[in-house]
């Protein structure tokens, strides 16, 4: 298992899990993080081990600041400290990041973060390097879940070395890929607790910042250097025609070279990927007449080895993405196919497989709410209550009311927008405005936009759509849910319902949205109050949630069903399945939980309760 | 062995997770290099899932390229078309024949194939097809969460299969929870009937 101190011993890990094992080889002392994925494993893993390790503070922070504010208490408390989170976390933590590298850290500060190219579970695919650059710290990148689990542990020293902030950057690729890890050894001490008072590098006022900007810079400089020797800048020098890759996509390199047999290509593998190693990669482009560089999305390292080879006067053909997408994630299709057109040389290998079959033969599967989720209630209801109103809403499960049949979703930018863009979009127009937002989500960034709409009396009609528990991302335990970030009960869970009050909304409301027909009703009521904001508590257990009591399925009385199809094509449960033959719904005895919800969804009562078995 | 890839699909929540680290276990145990690439997130909740599983002494990324799967485990009919391209001539396919109904299909969007339909498309690419109504076998043996167990033990007979159906219930043994060891390993030997 994960904490075993046995070196030697090979384990199947994940990648996010090899974080773990990585800051655990490395005496971390404080673990944090608030949920995303591809990142959230991590962020699980060391919740898991958290008290049988009982080395290391651990918590899952109420949003990636204050996670990233937690690890950075941590490193200047002399312990190392790991933060992680999605890549679009990293800009809700950016005003904390971009500062304190001036100051800079003390113990070692990681910063693990998971990049989604193809988007497949954000809402945009940007790059982290960015970051990095942006606040002039290193960024690494592993091709594999042995790679990353001794990448941390390097991070932590690379960070202590340059007193700055290292970025762990994993894909949903890479973090979401196992593989064999082989385990080093866990030390037994941790770092002694120690703040060293030290108002200049820990304050970053005007004056301080303006004197510590030239001892950043000087920081990164030595670190350039630093990094053309590292172990992790892995260069081969041989045929004229060279490759540039970075951590993962080093991987789709190696397997286009190998099936097709080329052995004279250059090769530049490089594990951190920011700041580059300019020497290393001089010598690389004195030695080639081509270079081909392999970069998922930006093209950071073609741009600085282009800035490299004007500076030099180095006459090299740099291609990059003249013949590879700025957009989503490689494979090693693409890459085999970018090496043989820019070498250029005939393929000997087609990764064409069998032609699909044509699009009707395959209906469509988005994810969906699950049988008896809580959400498809709340959002059924509000249509109902008001088919004509707006409905902003946010980041979470619940983005998925956006399909139809519930088309109850109109708007989601970013973590707590739908109440940001909700009260204003109230302002604006004329139609009833109804946010949704999750339990997690609110306490996130949702709160600030809550106080703004009360302060400026917006009539948004705020829907907490509160299952008790951060879902989407993997069942993480929330200030609301009443557990602590050990999954421990706790006595005082903090209610949104009473902060809500505390800041004087005069309409509060706590609904159960399985029932449905009083959910309308509530909803009509709040669009009517015209007086400030309205906040609805639509409280339901997720039905995922560990010691979920499923209860017996409903049944179908077929003498009194009229076929009008509304359970399965208005409400679209995934339990209820449409017949064609008798023309009455089934219920699938596998999926239905027994919420009953959908009994008050049919208008002629052909949906009854069922009976024990 | 140099590489062998296994393509396995199916529905999000039908425990094809725990399937490809069941596989990838034994690969460990057998001394092999092993890298699967799962699906999580926002595809978990009922959409379609793949893992790639790739084991053998030389395997690169977690991602295994089109037309070189050697076997496919597809957990639902319809989600095995979706990746055939993934798999190599005349590669094995494990197949179950419950569908579940997409809701597309539910709101009238579209139309759902009938079997024969999505076994002749498979036939373009293999006729290696072994199939049956897993997910029935699994609800009568252990319940329908079973349903990843009943498909190993129907992997474990094909041919080209690197490992034996003992190597695949030790791991079984290793990664299941104690108190479902023995239902799980019912499922598993009634698929191991299955091509018999």
């Amino acid at each position: 298992m994960l904490l075993d101190n046995k070196p030697g011993l090979v384990e199947l890990l994940m990648g996010n899990q090899a974080v773990v094992r990585g800051a655990l080889e490395a005496g971390v002392g404080v673990a944090c993080t608030y949920p995303g994925t591809p990142a959230s494993e991590i962020g699980d893993t060391f919740a898991k081990y958290s008290i049988a390790a009982n080395s290391y503070y651990w918590e899952y922070a109420t949003n990636e600041k204050v996670a990233f504010e937690t690890a950075l208490a941590g490193s200047w408390s002399n312990l190392r400290s790991i933060v992680s989170m999605k890549h679009v976390g990293i800009n809700v933590a950016a005003d904390a990041l971009l500062s304190m590298t001036y100051g800079g850290s003390v113990a070692g500060l990681v910063l693990a973060v998971g990049d989604d190219p193809s988007c497949f579970s954000s809402q945009n695919e940007q790059d982290s390097r960015n970051y990095a650059r942006f606040g002039m710290f290193p960024c690494m990148e592993p091709s594999s879940p042995q790679e990353t689990k001794d990448m941390v542990k390097d991070a932590f020293a690379l960070s202590e070395s340059f007193r700055l902030p290292v970025m762990i950057r994993q894909t949903t690729r890479s973090a979401h890929c196992s593989g064999n890890v082989e385990y080093g050894p866990i030390p037994e001490q941790r770092n002694e607790v120690v703040f060293t008072k030290d108002k200049l590098h820990k304050a970053v006022l005007p004056s301080h910042a303006y004197q510590l900007h030239p001892d950043l810079i000087a920081r990164f400089q030595s670190l350039r250097d630093f990094i053309c020797d590292s172990p992790w800048t892995r260069m081969s020098l041989k045929g004229p025609f060279g490759i540039i890759a970075n951590g993962l996509t080093g991987n789709y390199v190696k397997e286009s070279l190998h099936y097709e047999n080329l052995e004279d290509i250059s090769f530049l593998h490089l594990g951190i990927t920011y700041p580059l190693p300019e020497k290393s990669l001089l010598t690389f482009i004195q030695h080639c007449d081509t270079v081909l560089v392999v970069e998922e999305l930006d093209p950071i390292t073609e741009e600085t080895l282009k800035r490299i080879a004007f500076d030099n006067n180095v006459q090299v053909k740099i291609h990059g993405k003249d013949v590879l997408p700025s957009t989503y994630e490689f494979n090693t299709r693409i890459i085999h196919d970018a090496i043989m057109n820019t070498l250029p040389k005939t393929p000997t290998i087609s990764f064409k497989g069998e032609s699909l079959p044509e699009a009707s033969k395959m209906p469509p599967r988005f994810p969906v709410l699950c049988p008896g989720c809580p959400h498809r209630s709340t959002f059924y209801a509000i249509r109902k209550a008001d088919p004509k109103g707006i409905y902003p809403s946010d980041i979470g499960c619940y983005t998925l009311g956006i399909q139809p049949p519930l088309n109850a979703v109109d708007t989601c930018v970013c973590m707590g927008a739908s109440i940001g863009v909700g009260s204003a979009l109230a302002h604006f127009n004329k139609e009833n405005v109804f946010a949704t937002i999750g339990d997690s989500t609110f306490f996130h960034t949702g709160l600030p936009a809550l106080v703004n709409a009360l302060w400026n009396k917006s009539n948004v009609n705020i829907i907490l759509v509160d299952n008790s528990i951060t879902a989407m991302t993997g069942q993480q335990p929330n200030p609301s849910c009443g557990l602590n970030s050990v999954f421990e009960k706790i006595e005082t869970p903090i209610y949104p319902e009473k902060i809500a009050e505390a800041m004087g909304v005069q309409f509060i409301r706590v609904i159960n949205p399985l029932k449905i027909k009083e959910s309308i009703e509530v909803f009509k009521e709040a669009a009517a109050f015209k007086d400030g904001p309205s906040f609805i508590v639509s409280r339901a257990p997720c039905c995922m949630l560990k010691g979920f009591q499923k209860k017996t399925p409903v049944s179908i009385d077929t003498k009194a069903c009229i076929g009008c199809k509304i359970c399965t094509s208005k409400f679209s449960c995934p339990a209820l399945i449409w017949d064609e033959t008798t023309k009455h719904p089934i219920v699938d005895h596998d999926l239905c939980n027994g919420c009953e919800a959908c009994i008050e969804v049919c208008p002629s009562g052909a949906i009854v309760e069922g009976k024990e078995q | 062995m140099k590489e062998f890839n296994i393509v396995m699909c199916g529905v999000g929540g039908q425990g094809t997770v725990l399937a490809s680290k069941i596989i990838a276990q034994t690969a460990i145990r057998k001394s092999m290099n092993t890298r699967v690439g799962e699906t999580h997130g926002m595809s978990q909740r009922g959409g379609t899932v793949i893992s790639h599983v790739r084991i053998g002494s030389e395997v690169y990324g977690a991602l295994i390229p089109e037309a070189q799967g050697d076997c496919m485990l597809a957990f639902e009919p319809v989600e095995s078309l979706r990746y055939m391209n993934y798999i190599r001539k005349g590669a094995y396919i494990v197949l179950n024949e419950h569908p579940i109904v997409p809701t597309s299909v539910n709101a009238g969007m579209a139309t759902y194939p009938s079997f024969e339909e999505v076994k002749k498309e498979l036939q373009r690419a293999t006729d290696n097809i072994i199939h049956t109504d897993a997910s029935k076998i699994a609800t009568e043996t252990g319940g329908i969460i079973s349903l990843n167990m009943v498909i190993l033990g129907m992997f474990s007979q094909i041919p080209t299969c690197p490992f034996s159906a003992e190597d695949l219930k030790q791991s079984i043994e290793e990664l299941v929870k104690p108190k479902f060891v023995e239902l799980n390993l019912a499922a598993f030997d009634k698929g191991t009937t299955v091509l018999h």
